[in-house]
């Protein structure tokens, strides 16, 4: 038995019964009644049988004759073929059933395409209200209301009500909704939902658990992992399209800032521009730093048309994009760099991306312990403001002070504490104030079996040819980061624990061939960049709503201060020497203060909006699994199934037709003609 | 309201010859002679004017005298101014030939009032006219269980009661044998005369060939088709829904739905079926009635049939 059937559920099985036990034994009875024929005697059968073929004999079309019969026989039949229509009206009825109102709060949904002065989401918000209004009616086509969930969603889920058949608590969880930059991704939305609607039975621990409900999608229908998931077994998805299927935008994808690295004062600003229509457009961009105009591009920029594609007889969608790079630009302090496109769409987050970045500032690297020349000379080479050999002892000896006054440790496993203080570390052989390495043997003749190119320790380093002699097999914790794997071993880790970053690399370089190439010195310089540049609110790293905002303090700061992009602060308590704050929501500069030393410390984010949500042309439909479901305008329908009313009104037809056919057959006193009996014809005729 | 179609029992069959026709009617008949609108030579002298120039007192006509003729004929006053022999003609008066043939089979044996015993009882009246006229009466009865039966030569008043009791012990049923009685009754005529064919002639090998062996063949034929009211109206006397029709001669069934429409259709059919025996009889000089065996005998005989020229 397929689990659709197991799943089959009889809403109202009284009513189908009560219907069936008088509609059938009365169409029974008049069947009966149809099928018995009298026998009658007659003298002959000879007109009789005549007057049959004359009539069956006709030609086959005659004369329509008004009559009642045809025209019940007429309207049953339509009946019926309504019916298999299957139709469906909004008749405000509840389903009674239970229902899961979805709403997308992604960046999409902020785009002012149906209403000028309202926003996608502001709609579905009203929409979703009427519909609970609806879902709540109680009505000749509602028996009982059903049960509504609310869930908002864009990168994460949020149950902003569980089932309940409060409508203002509904209503209430509806108006709680606020708006994200986020991109829309609706697995954990569903995975909330269905944990909410799968209803185990306690008292039988084999029952299979039983799954219902209507999910209601508010949303434009580009979300990312939808295809990804299926319908299960009772569920049902009703897509209501909420935007307009040809709106359409450009905006920023992407930004970052560099430094130059001769000239720290001078800084280069980079953007990815993108465009979601199919015909190309050509914007103006200013620059902005500090939310003040700095520049304008000298003529307008071009960005292509975007195309679909059709590869592997799957259409791929591909927006047009260009790259820009504005001139470099003096800029000594911190701040914030931004570009702005110069053109009014449906989508305003996205016309502007901004970075944070930190005032110029070298690295202050110090290498502790006995370091192979290898490792000294190349980090005694790197651009950084000082390289300095720290002892061993008197890196112990300093403590937190010690690692607080360097950016970046360059140290050998031996040579470090076994509480290591905060701060970020590259060491080579494995460390013991490391925990979750877990070191377990030494193995031999060892290359790279797997590596993460993508990663930015990696960047223009190639391993393909990096012998390993001897290394220390370790067996790292599922919350570290392999970056470089032999077979049997990982030769790099990234570990990070708390206030703590260390780049593992588990052998002496001298014991590989690595020192003789030129991707040692690669990794060297993107090491100690990496790990030095995680304290600097440089331009590398770019934020998206969703992700969580950190800031390295000082142990001892109790308290910081985060401003929100609508001016808006919030107090955070710093926990072993960090601050976090987030999930972010809304793209915008964030920024982090607390007490330091010198004054007042400051920390500034640029969280842009999130990639993929710049297409804002509603999908005309959802494929959720294999099945396609269709979006349906407006929010306030609430269909109802037809058939059975139309099967029913096609059942009452069908009695009435036979009532009329047989009354028309009963026997009724009427007087005999005595005269004309004949057409046309005396009692007694004669030639 | 007829209720035949009720299915209630049949109405009971006479057993005496005054059921047949009361002593009122005998009243009002025994003045009716039976017309032919033919003048057939008959064989003893009867009451009838024969074709045969005869001893009557009737003048017909003269004509002269041949060598031969018998002299008491001779008009002997034309001769005393004439002096010429001119022979008188008399009309001669001859005895007629009533045969009356009346089906009984099972088609008969239907309706309300039955058409078996409306053809009884007009048989048993023409035939008492025929016999009180002094006319040489057979009856003959087609179609029933026992073949042709026959009661031939009755003559006098006094024949009455066994043409009652012939009557009366007719029983109906059996197959249609219409033509062969027709062409046995053809074949044995004794005389000139007037034959009644009593019948519904509701026959499935059809009524043509049996008719033609009677017509023209020294008969004044006359065909009086007997229809119950049911037969005529169905629909007003109940004939409504569903039935499996079975004919009463051979049994054959018909499975109908009898709609007004059908009703309708049935009763033109009918009325085509009596108009085409119509017109079969007008061509071969035969009269034809239909009649509705609902008709009282009185109104039948004394109005219509005077009027129609068989009985006066």
């Amino acid at each position: 038995m397929s689990p659709a059937v197991t799943a089959l559920t009889l809403l109202s099985p009284l009513t189908g019964l009560l219907v069936a036990g008088i509609l059938v034994p009365l169409l029974l009875a008049l069947y009966f009644l149809k099928l018995r024929r009298r026998s009658l005697p007659v003298p002959t059968t000879l007109l009789w049988k005549r007057s049959v073929e004359d009539m069956r004999a006709n030609t086959p079309f005659q004369r329509l004759r008004p009559s009642l019969l045809l025209v019940l026989q007429l309207l049953l039949l339509a009946f019926v073929a309504f019916a298999l229509m299957q139709p469906r009206m909004d008749l405000g009825a509840a389903g009674g059933g239970r229902t899961v109102i979805l709403v997308d709060r992604s960046g999409s949904m902020n785009a002012t395409d149906l209403d000028a002065r309202r926003t996608r989401l502001e709609i579905a918000k009203e929409q979703a209200r009427d519909r609970v209004a609806k879902l709540f009616d109680v009505g000749l086509f509602a028996p009982a209301p059903g049960e509504v969930m609310v869930v908002a969603f864009a990168d994460s889920a949020e149950v902003l009500q569980p089932f309940t058949r409060s409508k203002a608590d509904v209503l209430r969880a509806i108006d709680r909704i606020q708006p994200t930059d986020g991109a829309s991704r609706v697995r954990d939305a569903l995975a909330l939902a269905r944990a909410f609607t799968t209803v185990t039975n306690p008292d039988d621990p084999n029952a299979k658990p039983t799954m219902g409900a209507a999910l209601e999608l508010w949303s434009d229908g580009r979300i990312a992992d939808l295809g990804e998931d299926a319908l299960r077994p009772g569920e049902e998805l009703i897509y209501r399209m909420t935007g307009r299927a040809d709106a359409r935008n450009a905006g920023i994808e992407g930004i970052s800032a560099e430094r130059s690295a001769t000239e720290p004062g001078l800084m280069q600003v980079f953007v990815t521009l993108r465009n979601d229509a199919p015909e190309p457009i050509e914007t103006d961009l200013e620059l902005l730093v500090d939310g003040t105009r700095r520049s304008v591009t000298p003529k307008p920029v071009s960005i292509p048309a975007a195309a679909e594609t059709v590869a592997e007889g799957k259409k791929q969608y591909r927006p047009g994009t260009a790259r820009f790079t504005f001139p470099p630009f003096v800029q000594p302090r911190a701040g914030t760099v931004g570009v702005q496109v110069v053109r009014a769409d449906a989508l305003p987050a996205d016309n502007v991306a901004t970075v944070a970045v930190s005032a110029p500032r070298r690295l202050r690297v110090a290498m502790v312990g006995a370091l192979d020349f290898a490792v000294r000379d190349v980090v005694a080479a790197l651009p950084v403001e000082k390289a300095v050999a720290v002892s061993a002892a008197d890196f112990a000896a300093g403590g937190v002070k010690a690692a607080e006054q360097y950016d970046v440790v360059v140290a050998a496993a031996g040579a470090l504490p076994d509480a290591l203080p905060a701060g970020r570390y590259l060491v080579f052989g494995v460390p013991k104030g490391v925990s979750g390495l877990n070191p377990f043997a030494t193995k031999e003749k060892l290359g790279v079996r797997t590596e993460r190119r993508e990663h930015p320790l990696l960047r223009a380093v190639n391993l393909d040819d990096l012998f390993v002699a001897r290394a220390t097999a370790i067996a790292p914790g599922t919350d570290t980061e392999a970056i470089v794997e032999a077979g049997e071993t990982p030769l790099v880790v990234l570990a990070r624990r708390g206030p703590v970053t260390a780049v593992v690399v588990a052998f002496d370089p001298l014991d590989s061939n690595w020192p003789f190439q030129r991707g040692f010195v690669t990794f060297m310089a993107n090491a100690v960049e990496w790990l030095g540049a995680m304290d600097q609110a440089a331009a590398q790293e770019e934020h998206h709503p969703g992700d969580v905002l950190t800031a390295r303090v000082a142990t001892g700061v109790r308290a910081a201060t985060v401003t929100l992009p609508d001016g808006s602060t919030q107090e955070v308590t710093p926990r072993d020497g960090a601050v976090a704050f987030g999930p972010v929501q809304r793209a915008g500069t964030y920024a982090i203060r607390w007490p330091g030393e010198r004054g007042e410390e400051r920390r500034t984010y640029a969280v842009n909006p999130a990639d993929g949500e710049g297409r804002i042309g509603a999908a005309e439909s959802v494929s959720i699994g294999v099945q396609q479901v269709s979006g349906v305008s407006g929010g306030g329908a609430a269909l109802s199934d037809l058939w059975p009313w139309a099967l029913a009104c096609s059942l009452v037809l069908l009695v009435v037709e036979w009532w009329v056919y047989h009354r028309k057959h009963w026997i009724r006193r009427t007087p005999a003609r005595a005269a004309s009996a004949l057409p046309g014809a005396p009692i007694i005729r004669g030639s | 309201m007829s209720t035949y179609f009720q299915d209630q029992p049949k109405p009971k069959r006479p057993t005496r010859v005054d059921e047949l026709v009361g002593n009122a009617l005998l009243a009002k008949i025994g003045q009716l002679d039976i017309v032919s609108r033919k003048i057939f030579s008959g064989k003893l002298q009867g009451e009838r004017r024969s074709k045969r120039r005869g001893q009557s007192v009737e003048f017909a006509d003269f004509r002269p005298y041949v060598h031969g003729d018998d002299l008491r004929f001779v008009d002997w006053n034309i001769f005393g101014r004439l002096d010429r022999l001119f022979l008188k003609i008399f009309l001669e008066e001859e005895d007629l030939s009533l045969v009356i043939a009346v089906d009984t089979s099972g088609s008969m044996d239907w309706g309300d009032p039955s058409k078996l015993l409306f053809a009884q009882r007009l048989a048993m009246t023409l035939g008492y006219i025929g016999l009180v006229n002094h006319h040489r009466v057979s009856l003959a009865a087609f179609g029933g269980a026992g073949g042709l039966r026959r009661l031939n030569n009755l003559r006098g008043r006094r024949k009455a009661s066994e043409m009652g009791k012939w009557l009366l012990d007719l029983e109906p049923g059996g197959a249609d044998t219409f033509e062969e009685s027709m062409k046995t009754l053809a074949l044995s005529r004794q005389g000139r005369g007037v034959m009644i064919v009593v019948s519904d002639f509701l026959l499935k090998d059809g009524y043509e060939k049996g008719l033609r062996y009677v017509a023209g063949r020294g008969y004044d034929l006359w065909c009086i088709q007997t229809l119950c009211p049911q037969e005529l109206d169905p629909a007003a006397h109940g004939l409504a829904g569903d039935y499996r029709l079975v004919d009463a001669e051979d049994r054959d069934e018909a499975e109908v739905t009898a709609s007004p429409a059908l009703v309708e259709q049935y009763r033109a059919n009918l009325g085509a079926w009596c108009a085409g025996l119509r017109d079969f009889a007008i061509r071969r000089s035969m009269m034809h009635l239909v009649v509705d065996t609902s008709t009282e005998m009185d109104a039948l005989v004394l109005e219509w049939m005077r009027r129609r020229g068989l009985v006066r």
